[in-house]
C-alpha cells in the first residue's frame, strides 16, 4: 500500500510495519496472508535477531510437538475413569430400579451434619436414581478452587516487561517446571539467596542463577537423566548462532 | 460420598499449592557460604561435534545418555573433539580454548556449604565464551553445580554443526 504525505514524498506503509513475535508465530504456522507472508521472509532474511528467535521457535514447537504426541500416545482417560470405578465398586449398593450406584457411606457422613434428613428417602425415593448432582457438586468444587489457585498464582507471578529486550531466555521444560517466562533476563543471584530448596536440589541439577545471552536467542533446557522414573534432570543452555564463524 | 469429598479435598490442595510453594522459598533464604575454605575447583571439560551425518554417537564419549534426547536429538551424530580437565578458582580461571577459535573462561565464584548435614557442597561457577575475532558468544552463564553434576552449553555453529561443551564439576 503507497500512500503520499503532506510534503508529496511517497512511501511504503507496509514495508515499515514491524515484525512482532506473533507474526513470527504465525509465518511458522503459514497463518500469515501471501503479501505478509512475503513481507515477514524478506525482514526475516534481512534481520539475524528475527532469524534467531525463528529458530528458537522451530525447535520449541518441534519439542513440543514429541512431548504432546507422547502423551496422546501414554494416556487414555477412557481406561483410568473406567479402572477407578471398578475399584470403587465394592462401596456402592445399586439400585434396584436402574442398577444406578448409590454411595452407602453418604448416609454415616452426612448424618451427624443433618440428622434430620432421611436420605434414604432422598436417594430412593424424592430424587431419580441418575441425579447427578455429586457429580456435578465435585466438579464446581474443583473449578472453583482451580480459579482461586490460578488467581492466587497471578498474582504472585511478576508482570511482564513491555520493553524490549535483545536479551531473551526461553526456559523450555520438559519434566521440571522452573518458571523463567521469555523476554525475562535471570537477573544474577544475590550469592546464596539463589539456592533452591534442597529437596528441589534433589529434584533439579545444576541449577542456572544467571545468564547473559548477549544480542543470541538462548534456551535453558532441563533433560531428563537416563531412569524415567527418576526427577532428576541435566541442564542445557542452548544459544544459536545464525552468525556462526567457526566454519 | 466419595466424589465429593474428593472434590473438596483436591480443591483444599489446589488453592494452598501457592502458599506451600512461598513457604519453601522462604525456608531456602540464607544458606551458608564457605568459599575461604575452599578456594579452586576442579572441572572436566569434554567438546562434541554434533552433525547430522548419520555416523551416530561416538563411542569414546562414553555414557552420555541425554544426547539422544531433546534439544540434542536434533543431531543425529556426536563425535568426541576434546577431552581437559582444568581447576579454576576465583582468582585464577580455567581458559579452554575450543575447535572453532573461541574461547570458554570458567570461573569458580562461590562455594555454598549444604544447608542440611549430609548434603553436598553447591559450587557457584561463571562461565561465558569469547570468539575468535573479539565478539562474544555467551557473555555469562552462573550456574550451581554439585560435585558430579555436568552441564552442557551448546550452538555454535563449526564444520556443518554445532559444537557442544559438557562441563563436569569433579569431586
Amino acid at each position: 500500500m503507497t500512500t503520499k504525505s503532506m510534503n508529496g514524498t511517497a512511501h511504503d506503509r507496509r514495508a515499515e510495519s514491524p515484525v512482532s513475535d506473533l507474526d513470527l508465530m504465525l509465518y511458522l504456522d503459514g497463518e500469515l496472508s501471501d503479501d505478509r507472508h512475503e513481507e515477514v521472509r524478506r525482514t526475516i532474511t534481512r534481520d539475524k535477531v528475527l532469524r534467531g528467535k525463528l529458530d528458537a521457535l522451530e525447535l520449541s514447537s518441534t519439542i513440543l510437538r514429541e512431548r504432546v504426541s507422547d502423551a496422546a500416545i501414554n494416556i487414555d482417560l477412557t481406561d483410568a475413569v473406567m479402572a477407578q470405578i471398578a475399584s470403587h465398586k465394592s462401596d456402592v449398593s445399586l439400585d434396584e430400579r436402574d442398577n444406578a450406584p448409590v454411595a452407602r457411606e453418604v448416609q454415616a457422613i452426612v448424618a451427624p451434619i443433618a440428622p434430620t434428613v432421611s436420605l434414604d428417602k432422598l436417594g430412593s425415593r424424592t430424587k431419580p436414581s441418575n441425579d447427578n448432582a455429586r457429580g456435578i457438586f465435585a466438579l464446581a468444587a474443583f473449578a472453583v478452587a482451580a480459579a482461586a489457585g490460578l488467581m492466587i498464582w497471578g498474582r504472585m507471578a511478576p508482570a511482564p516487561s513491555t520493553e524490549p529486550t535483545p536479551h531473551v531466555a526461553v526456559v523450555a521444560t520438559p519434566e521440571v517446571s522452573k518458571g523463567v517466562a521469555p523476554n525475562e533476563e535471570i537477573e544474577p543471584a544475590k550469592g546464596a539467596d539463589a539456592m533452591a530448596d534442597s529437596t528441589q536440589d534433589e529434584e533439579v541439577g545444576v541449577e542456572v542463577a544467571a545468564v547473559d545471552f548477549g544480542s543470541r536467542v538462548g534456551t535453558i533446557f532441563y533433560v531428563p537423566t537416563e531412569a524415567a522414573t527418576s526427577k532428576h534432570t541435566t541442564t542445557v543452555v542452548w544459544l544459536t548462532d545464525p552468525d556462526g564463524d567457526g566454519e | 460420598m466419595r466424589l465429593p469429598l474428593f472434590g473438596i479435598f483436591l480443591a483444599a490442595g489446589v488453592s494452598l499449592a501457592p502458599f506451600s510453594s512461598v513457604a519453601l522459598a522462604e525456608q531456602a533464604a540464607a544458606p551458608k557460604t564457605a568459599a575461604e575454605t575452599e578456594a579452586s575447583v576442579s572441572a572436566d571439560f569434554t567438546v562434541l561435534h554434533g552433525t547430522n551425518d548419520g555416523t551416530g554417537i561416538d563411542a569414546k564419549i562414553g555414557k552420555m545418555p541425554e544426547l539422544t534426547k531433546p534439544p540434542f536429538s536434533a543431531y543425529n551424530s556426536y563425535k568426541l573433539l576434546e577431552r581437559a580437565t582444568a581447576s579454576s578458582s576465583k582468582s585464577k580461571p580455567s581458559i579452554t580454548k575450543l575447535p572453532n577459535g573461541s574461547v570458554l573462561k570458567v570461573t569458580l565464584k562461590d562455594v555454598v556449604e549444604p544447608k542440611k548435614k549430609g548434603d553436598a557442597k553447591r559450587y557457584v561457577m561463571n562461565a561465558s565464551i569469547q570468539k575468535q575475532g573479539g565478539n562474544t558468544f555467551l557473555p555469562l552463564l552462573e550456574v550451581n553445580a554439585r560435585a558430579g553434576e555436568t552441564f552442557f552449553v551448546a550452538g555454535q555453529t563449526f564444520k556443518g554443526g554445532i559444537l557442544v561443551i559438557a562441563i563436569k564439576v569433579n569431586p
